[in-house]
């Protein structure tokens, strides 16, 4: 699958351009200073500078310029929905269960174990060991979320 | 201990090698909490020796299955694998470990004769000095970025931009925080490499076959590892040649291992008697680029050690690390803890050692590695990845934006955004604003005062002239660059 005829050079460059107005406005609002007493905005203005500049050359560079770009996978998607969504109940489920999900999510999304109880078996046990040599052996502290564990 | 740490990082350093889609940046990434439980120089000598020895195995797998497991031994695939194909892997592999101890060893001869010289010559330079030197090695390091020149000074800026969040070191205001504790204290580097190099490329892989790293067993079979008397003959000049000019270049930002292992494959073959046979499996054609791929290796550890000045995304990140274990990266550093610079330079000679013992007889299980499935093994990379934001400050914040910087690592491979001059952007962030302020406020507001101090001056010079010039050379650079990324996709 392919979105035929995107221009990738226009795109990264028109979001590059929003971020350095965004940059210049927050710079602005922190004080720039002067150039014998520069403020805590000085770099960030004058980077942001440099960022509007440079995003406008790929702007015109990039226009009309049509790329095939392959389209997102199904996989990649759902692997980082995963991941954020691991990092949001981390601390809530503890690292145990949290990570029995997400091992779970991705060894589906790989593809490599077919069976359900093969694929819950690896699953637990990665988590199980992760959480042995983690947390017991290099003794890092892992949340222990609403179970405890 | 040390000698453990030692053989724990060459070891993980060669099974990165090996592996394809895992680099010295991302594994240094993924093993920085673990330089919370260990003595400051063990956890440097560690993580020292996985960066010179992810250059051993890349090799391995380069001249074996011709998949090249590093970016620095995509040039040995060319004549490495055509040696392999006519009965001659053995030789090919072991040209190539001599070769690489040779060079290695020089490179830290090299290392402990002028890292001391410039750490005492650099105590002469002020603010002005660290800002036009900053600036010369940002550019240096977009210089020589394969693709688009204006992507890589976009990555600069960015990395400048980013290394401006948290508190104002001066004024001690919070900036770009938006109310954020863990924003705090900036970016951290730990989770924002791991993030960019070690889950986007993970999930750019996902996206494509996970069944594309497999090796089936007549690709493994190997013979005599001794190279022959006329191989020694053959090889010993492009050896000597490769190990000068790696060491040279891998001391200049932007240029490392992987840029020194090409040109030094040219200039082999430029200057051989017979080059129409460079790609059919000559022997030149291994050790000159695998002796420049280690002793540019060893190069860059001189502006590390000496300014604290990294030169490529892996000494960018243990310059991060010299941070996490309080020791201050500069001219300073050899000085205040010499334990710390001689206990590293001692580990990189045994270190060198251990990797021919070492390589030599386990070349079957390196082989026997890559044949483990992808579908299993991104499993764990992601894992470690997780587990290692989290452990840096035991805070699920840092996993949350370890993830989005995942995702923006994808999104820049996508649309070729090169990591490594925003990873050393941050990094050289805080020196770069420090020094550039300071500076103005002794010259009074004078913008001069960086073209009036000699050394600051040729800094800006270089890099204006670097900025400026035709690119002609870094276009050439970056067309093969991409060239061979396009012969080992």
């Amino acid at each position: 699958m392919s979105a035929s005829g995107s221009m990738p050079e226009l795109r990264s460059g028109i979001f590059f351009f929003g971020l350095a107005l965004f940059v210049l406005w927050e710079s602005l609002r922190l004080e720039l200073g002067t150039l014998k007493t520069p403020g805590p905005g000085f770099l960030s203005f004058g980077a942001g500078i440099g960022l509007a500049v440079l995003s406008l050359a790929l702007i015109t560079s990039g226009w009309g310029k049509r790329a095939d770009l392959k389209a997102h996978s199904r996989r990649v998607i759902l692997a980082l929905l995963a991941l954020f969504a691991y990092s949001l109940i981390l601390d809530t489920l503890g690292f145990i269960v949290a990570t029995f999900l997400l091992v779970a999510i991705l060894f589906r999304l790989g593809g490599y174990f077919r069976q359900w109880w093969t694929l819950v078996a690896a699953s637990a046990s990665v988590a199980l060991l992760a959480y042995l040599f983690f947390g017991i052996l290099l003794n890092v502290f892992l949340p222990r979320g609403l179970f405890s564990f | 201990m040390n000698l453990f740490y030692c053989f724990f990082g060459v070891l993980m350093g060669t099974l990165v090698g090996v592996l394809p889609g895992l680099g010295p940046s991302a594994t240094i990434s993924l093993l920085l909490p673990v330089i919370f439980h260990v003595p400051a120089v063990s956890a440097m000598i560690m993580l020292a020796g996985i960066c010179y020895g992810a250059q051993y195995g890349g090799s391995t797998t380069s001249i074996l299955v011709n998949i090249p497991g590093e970016a620095a031994s995509v040039i040995t695939c060319l004549d490495g694998y055509q040696m392999a194909r006519t009965g001659r892997a053995g030789p090919a592999l072991g040209i190539a470990a001599f070769g690489s101890f040779i060079a290695g060893t020089f490179g830290v001869v090299g290392l402990m004769l002028f890292a001391p010289t410039l750490a005492n010559f650099a105590l002469r330079f002020g603010p002005p000095e660290y800002f036009s030197l900053a600036v010369m090695s940002l550019t240096l390091v977009t210089y020589v970025s394969r693709g688009s020149l204006v992507k890589s000074l976009i990555m600069a800026f960015v990395g400048l931009i980013m290394s401006t969040v948290g508190m104002d070191p001066i004024t001690s205001r919070a900036r770009f925080t938006f109310h954020t504790a863990a924003l705090l204290d900036g970016f951290e580097i730990v989770y924002v490499t791991m993030g960019l190099f070690g889950l986007s490329e993970v999930l750019i892989n996902l996206g494509q076959s996970l069944k594309k790293v497999t090796v089936s067993d007549s690709e493994t079979s190997l013979r005599n590892l001794l190279p022959t008397r006329q191989d020694w003959k053959d090889s010993a000049r492009p050896i000597a040649r490769g190990t000068i000019l790696g060491f040279f270049l891998g001391i200049l930002p932007g240029f490392g291992p992987a840029i020194s292992s090409f040109i030094s494959y040219a200039m082999e073959k430029k200057i051989s008697r017979h080059p129409e046979k460079f790609g059919t499996g000559v022997i030149e054609g291994v050790a000159g680029p695998e002796a420049a791929n280690n002793a540019a290796s060893s190069g860059t550890f001189i502006p590390l050690l000496s300014l604290g000045i990294p030169v490529n995304p892996s000494t960018a990140i243990l310059v991060g690390a010299l941070m996490i274990l309080g020791l201050q990266p500069g001219p300073l550093l050899i000085s205040a803890r010499p334990d710390l610079f001689w206990g590293v330079v001692t580990s990189m000679y045994l270190g060198n050692i251990m990797l021919v013992v070492l390589n030599l007889p386990l070349l079957g299980l390196w082989v026997q590695i890559l044949k483990i499935p992808y579908a299993l093994l991104y499993v764990f990379i992601v894992l470690f990845c997780q587990i290692g934001a989290y452990s840096v400050n035991n805070s699920v914040d840092d996993v949350l934006l370890m993830n989005a910087f995942g995702l923006a690592g994808y999104f820049m491979k996508r649309y070729e955004f090169e990591g490594a001059p925003l990873i050393l952007a941050l990094v050289l962030g805080p020196m770069f604003e420090n020094s550039l302020r300071r500076s103005l406020m002794f010259g009074g507001g004078d913008p001069l005062i960086f073209f009036t101090r000699p050394l600051s001056a040729l800094f800006l010079v270089v890099a204006l002239v670097l900025l400026f010039s035709p690119l002609l050379t870094r276009e050439r650079i970056g067309k093969k660059v991409i060239e061979m990324k396009e012969e080992e996709g």
